[in-house]
């Protein structure tokens, strides 16, 4: 019996050995993604965009705190030139759409809209929204 | 004619894999499905072709494949829905390759072993069976059902990074299936054994899973009612 499992054992690291040498198919860019992982992916893109945008914006605000005085001057140096306008259009685009997702998460998180349809409708949702806001914060900005 | 690209990967002869492409005449073909394509190519093209195959009508899960970047089993694809544009065909994604079309599954059966699928009752044995309300039969549906063709767990990103520590949409779906099952009464272990952070909470809940299952059914749904009964149960 020990011998048996000895034998089973020793073909299953052979085996393991064997198939780590083989290729693994994983080509991302063919793989056909549906929308709700296409959600879930912009989710986290955002959410690194956001990991320099909200300090940025932090040091913008703790600026205003200390010189309140300098608020038209920080809000001309934001909004001065277009291509400026774009890239902080641009950051407020990916916390809105951040913001929007994970609310999604969290509704599905606790048990409402995780049936196939629904997370596709919510996803469509989640991008309706994010290009409604995007349009209102863009006539604002301009 | 139908145009099929093929991934195709010896591994005694090749030294990386290749797409090979072939022409098929669907008239000639014995069947109107995909798996009636290969077997075409294999009888009169190309001997050396492989592909796993068995039941040939969706029940015992083997021609799992990943059909123009969307995984499925080749036996319920149709060839008319293919019609008009070229057909590629690879292995499942994420998995070690045998030959060809056929991925090593140990890992995979590695995890569903992982979730005890088997009943567990501590109870006396009844005379003849464990009975069941209508009501309590009902919680099962939508879990018993799954075929292992792995298309769900090939297709899950979450599988793909972590494939020792997350235990996979269709392992996952099974692990439910026992939770839900009233006849079952080893509830809080199998919760338990799945509470760390990886084993089912590595599932983002982006449903690819239910996106390619060839039986309709929604692992990303079962995971996150696991999630909940370990909620009630304060694990």
């Amino acid at each position: 019996m020990v011998g048996a499992n000895f034998k089973v054992h020793t073909m299953d690291l052979l085996r393991d050995k064997y198939m780590q040498e083989r290729p693994v198919y994983l080509n991302l860019i063919q793989f056909k993604f549906p929308i709700t992982a296409i959600v879930s992916i912009l989710h986290r893109i955002s959410g690194v965009i956001l990991l320099f945008v909200i300090p940025f914006f932090l040091s913008q605000l703790d600026t205003l705190m200390h010189y309140p005085q300098h608020y038209s001057g920080i809000r001309d140096a934001l909004l001065n030139r277009p291509e400026k306008k774009v890239i902080l259009l641009c950051g407020l685009i990916s916390f809105v759409y951040h913001f929007y997702a994970g609310l999604r998460h969290v509704i599905m998180d606790i048990g409402f809209g995780e049936g196939k349809c629904a997370a596709t409708i919510s996803s469509y949702v989640v991008f309706a929204l994010t290009i409604i806001t995007a349009i209102i914060m863009g006539i604002s900005i301009w | 004619m139908l145009n099929i690209s093929i991934y195709r990967y010896d591994p005694h002869v090749d030294s990386k894999p290749y797409m090979r492409d072939y022409q098929v005449d669907p008239d000639k073909c014995e069947g109107v499905m995909l798996l009636d394509a290969l077997a075409c190519i294999k009888n009169t093209q190309d001997a050396t072709l492989s592909y796993r195959r068995s039941c040939g009508e969706g029940v015992c899960g083997s021609d799992g494949m990943n059909i123009n970047g969307k995984n499925g089993l080749a036996c319920v694809t149709p060839l008319k829905d293919l019609a008009g544009k070229k057909i590629i065909l690879r292995p499942l994604p994420g998995m070690p390759i045998v030959r060809d079309l056929v991925v090593d599954l140990t890992n995979f059966f590695k995890q569903y072993k992982r979730v005890k699928p088997f009943l567990k009752n501590s109870g006396a044995v009844p005379a003849r069976e464990h009975l069941q309300s209508p009501a309590e039969r009902e919680k099962l549906d939508g879990l018993y059902e799954c075929i292992l063709c792995a298309c769900c767990s090939s297709a899950c990103p979450s599988f793909w990074w972590n494939p020792d520590k997350f235990v996979g949409p269709a392992a996952a779906l099974q692990a439910a299936r026992f939770i839900q099952d009233s006849r079952d009464d080893d509830t809080a272990n199998r919760l338990e054994e799945l509470e760390d952070a990886y084993s089912i909470y590595r599932c983002r809940s982006i449903l690819n899973c239910a996106d390619v299952c060839p039986k309709g059914l929604n692992p990303g749904e079962a995971i996150s009612s696991i999630r909940r009964n370990m909620l009630d149960d304060g694990v």
